[in-house]
């Protein structure tokens, strides 16, 4: 198991940032990959033609029926040259919908209404958040039109740019747009950029307005990230191995503790012995029936942040933003938990019980088993890597300003003194004494709506985003499973290719997405 | 030649960044604080931000912490924590009996939060770092009453009251400052999690048993709240109990 982190490009010499992911042409130093700013192709030449867009609900609900476009998450390197010769160079990238994977799209809401009703089996609902995630695969034998034969490769090298294709082709498409790194549709005569569409253009137009009064910006050929709301931030994917679980070496600690317990066990059976977590929570009042329900009994979650803490604090890897294990051996599922389990197991490391990807058919009437098979070439597909719920950190978080603890204080959703007033009621409410009719309704009205607001969540009515403001991304964690045979032999997908039946609509739009294949994914949503 | 490639899933033996650009993670650079907590969770990111004040906050709000390091963050170093028991239990197999420890853990700061925690493992240790991590997550205010208008701040349980839970009975009586907690050892870690600092207790029953001696003095903790001290009965405003209602419409109805 190999874990992603994010490295920050602040500190890197300048010359050394533009060459992430496929910008050099000296193969035989790709690592890693990148996340987050735009996407480096591998393949400048057979690139999707127009905008990646959602297939989920958000582009239901429009007049025109699309979805809305999709925002690069990340982009890594990962060759199968033992698979197939012409996976000699193979990168999978990742795309999510703003609109749907956010915290206050219907559909995450509803998914995580429908893991908190206990009692209910694993319930597959009908719009799968799967459809808002795009993963694209693309892959280049040892011998290409991109990329010198041998790793190291000194200057003047340049058929690995799409501007060079686009010269020798006339392909004037082949140009990338400025703020998203996709097909361009044209050219702007103002800013002599090349942009996919128009939102685009005016956006890259007021980036640049507001660019002009920020000192900061080294007068750069491109714009800052921080002025392109549509762009997560950008920094380095590096892998590591996980290490292996440590063994503290506090163990003196624990001894003396074990052997001072308040409450000396002297038999064997006890009554004790069947306490458990939720009986522990109804002492303290912590119980779901209680008003503040705020514990985890989940024993996936223990058992996920357990994981999290593998390294102890001599190799701290709780900032891991991917877990990468190619299509491991081991049997997938959510198996039992047990707690004996110190063995280290290969396959995706879950959030919940619930929500979990149904792996093989329950009854007659439920959905097909996850993951599908490969709709080019029919191979079965397994799990290769999962993202996990730090790089939100990593996309979100603009890393050249300072964090301080009470940098925030400023833009608080509600001011102190409200916050005040509210805890003041709580106690009254509390404390038992007579309180005018209506009181705590109109208590519990406020403090709902705070909530809401507090967490993001309220009615799109009421929660309109800004023109022009960054609209958060969320997740608990998305699996990524592909193709066991590492289909295509490096060109442009033909129909066919594709010889799983499906409509021929669905064949033309996996035609044009050139030379990338697409995979699937399944996203768990979040904790809270 | 293949060997000096890097990327995603090559390399049994890949040490710390040896591959590839011989990226590793910054660590050689000194930019890198120590264990810097990256959220897992929405609210873990509200609060690393610094847009949530204080715990109190997140009980009002009723949001669930699902992250341990939420709770760092807001009780740092005044909170601590307390392995209850240690009992090993047995489960029988073909191949003989397995034990396995099971650990109960008390966390909380002195200021009216405690969680707590059970974990089961093969190993003491481990059970005891899990249950830790389960109170932490599992963390909730003490329901402390009204206190006492008397003094200034709260110390102490403001009546005589008892819980009880199965034989358990556990009476908490008020004392005067400076008193401390008069208690079994127990008792006193647990009632100063709770945030009081002064108190005498009596007990009956068999208070070996842990569950029942914990319910029994939260159940005593909980009698404080709602409880109707003589000096507010005249501020009770006097409504009219459904009985009165329900005659008062009858009386009308044989009117007409």
């Amino acid at each position: 198991m190999q874990l992603g982190f994010s490295n920050s490009l602040l500190q890197e010499v300048e010359k050394e940032a533009q060459l992430l992911g496929h910008q050099s042409p000296q193969w035989s130093d790709w690592d890693g990959g990148k996340i987050g700013g735009r996407p480096s192709w591998l393949n400048p030449r057979d690139l999707p033609e127009g905008i990646l867009r959602c297939r989920g609900p958000c582009g239901k609900s429009t007049d025109d029926k699309l979805g809305s476009p999709l925002c690069f998450v990340t982009q890594l390197y990962c060759p199968a040259d033992d698979v197939r010769e012409s996976a000699f160079h193979r990168s999978l990238y990742v795309f999510a919908c703003p609109k749907c994977c956010s915290a206050s799209s219907t559909l995450m809401v509803s998914l995580k209404k429908s893991s908190a009703n206990q009692g209910e089996m694993n319930s597959t609902p009908e719009h799968n958040l799967s459809d808002c995630i795009q993963v694209l695969r693309c892959q280049l034998p040892k011998k290409n039109d991109f990329y010198p034969l041998k790793g190291d490769v000194d200057g003047e090298w340049i058929k690995h740019t799409s501007a060079f294709w686009a010269k020798t082709n006339q392909n004037d498409q082949l140009n990338l747009c400025a703020v998203c790194g996709l097909r361009s549709r044209g050219k702007c005569p103002k800013q002599k950029k090349f942009f996919c569409s128009s939102d685009h253009q005016k956006e890259y137009l007021r980036a640049t307005k507001k660019s002009r009064g920020d000192k900061s910006t080294n007068g750069a050929n491109s714009v800052s990230l921080k002025y392109l709301p549509s762009l997560c931030f950008a920094s380095e994917l590096v892998v590591e191995e996980e290490p292996q679980p440590s063994h503290h070496a506090t163990k003196n600690d624990f001894a003396k503790k074990a052997s001072d317990g308040l409450f000396k066990s002297v038999e064997i059976s006890d009554v004790d012995a069947d306490l458990e977590q939720s009986d522990l929570n109804v002492l303290t009042g912590n119980s779901a029936f209680a008003e503040a329900a705020t514990g985890v009994t989940d024993p996936t979650t223990l058992a996920f942040y357990a994981r999290m803490a593998i390294g102890g604090e001599v190799n701290d890897v709780r900032d891991q933003c991917l877990r990468y294990s190619r299509w491991p051996e081991t049997k997938q599922g959510s198996a039992s938990i047990d707690d004996d389990d110190d063995g280290i197991s290969e396959g995706p490391l879950w959030l919940t019980s619930d929500n979990q990807p149904p792996l093989q058919y329950e009854n007659e009437t439920s959905s097909p088993p996850f993951p599908p098979p490969c709709q080019y070439c029919g191979a079965p597909r397994s799990f290769e890597f999962q993202i996990l719920p730090q790089m939100l950190h990593y996309l979100c978080v603009d890393p050249s300003e300072k964090r301080e603890s009470d940098g925030g204080m400023s833009s608080q959703v509600l001011t102190e003194s409200e916050i005040a007033i509210l805890l003041e009621a709580k106690s009254k409410i509390e404390s038992g004494v007579d309180l005018p009719p209506g009181f705590r309704e109109q208590h519990e009205r406020a403090v709902a709506k705070a909530r809401e607001a507090l967490l993001g969540i309220g009615e799109s009515k009421t929660h309109s985003v800004p023109h022009g403001a960054r609209v958060p991304l969320e997740w608990g964690t998305i699996a990524i499973y592909t193709c066991t045979a590492s289909c295509g032999e490096g060109g442009v997908v033909s129909l066919q290719d594709i010889v799983c039946s499906v409509s021929s609509t669905e064949k033309e739009r996996l035609r044009c997405l050139g030379s990338y294949r697409e995979e699937v994914a399944w996203i768990q949503p979040s904790l809270d | 030649m293949s060997e000096e490639r890097g990327g995603f899933g090559r390399g049994r033996g890949r040490g710390r960044g040896d591959r590839g650009r011989g990226r590793g993670r910054g660590r050689r650079e000194g930019g890198r604080d120590e264990n810097v907590w990256v959220p897992v969770t929405k609210l873990g990111r509200l609060v690393k931000e610094g847009k949530i004040g204080s715990i109190e906050e997140i009980f009002l709000f009723s949001i669930p912490v699902k992250e341990a390091e939420i709770i760092d963050y807001f009780l740092k170093d005044k909170l601590q924590d307390e392995v209850m028991k240690i009992m090993p239990v047995q489960k029988q197999s073909s191949a003989g009996q397995r034990t396995r420890f099971k650990a109960f853990v008390a966390v909380g700061d002195a200021a009216g939060h405690i969680g707590l925690g059970v974990k089961c493992s093969s190993e003491v240790a481990t059970a005891i770092r899990g249950a830790i991590l389960s109170a932490k997550l599992n963390i909730a205010p003490v329901r402390r009453g009204f206190w006492g208008r008397k003094s200034g701040l709260p110390h102490t349980v403001p009546t005589k009251v008892t819980g009880k839970c199965g034989s358990v009975r556990v009476r908490l009586i008020p004392a005067p400052r400076g008193t401390g907690l008069v208690s079994s050892p127990a008792g006193k870690r647990l009632l100063s999690m709770a945030g009081i600092d002064d108190c005498y207790t009596s007990t009956r029953g068999h208070t070996r048993t842990m569950g029942n001696f914990i319910k029994a003095l939260f159940y005593a903790l909980r009698n404080t709240y709602g409880y109707l001290e003589p000096d507010l009965w005249k501020e009770n405003v006097l409504t009219a109990t459904p009985f009165q209602e329900h005659t008062d419409f009858l009386s009308k109805k044989q009117i007409r």
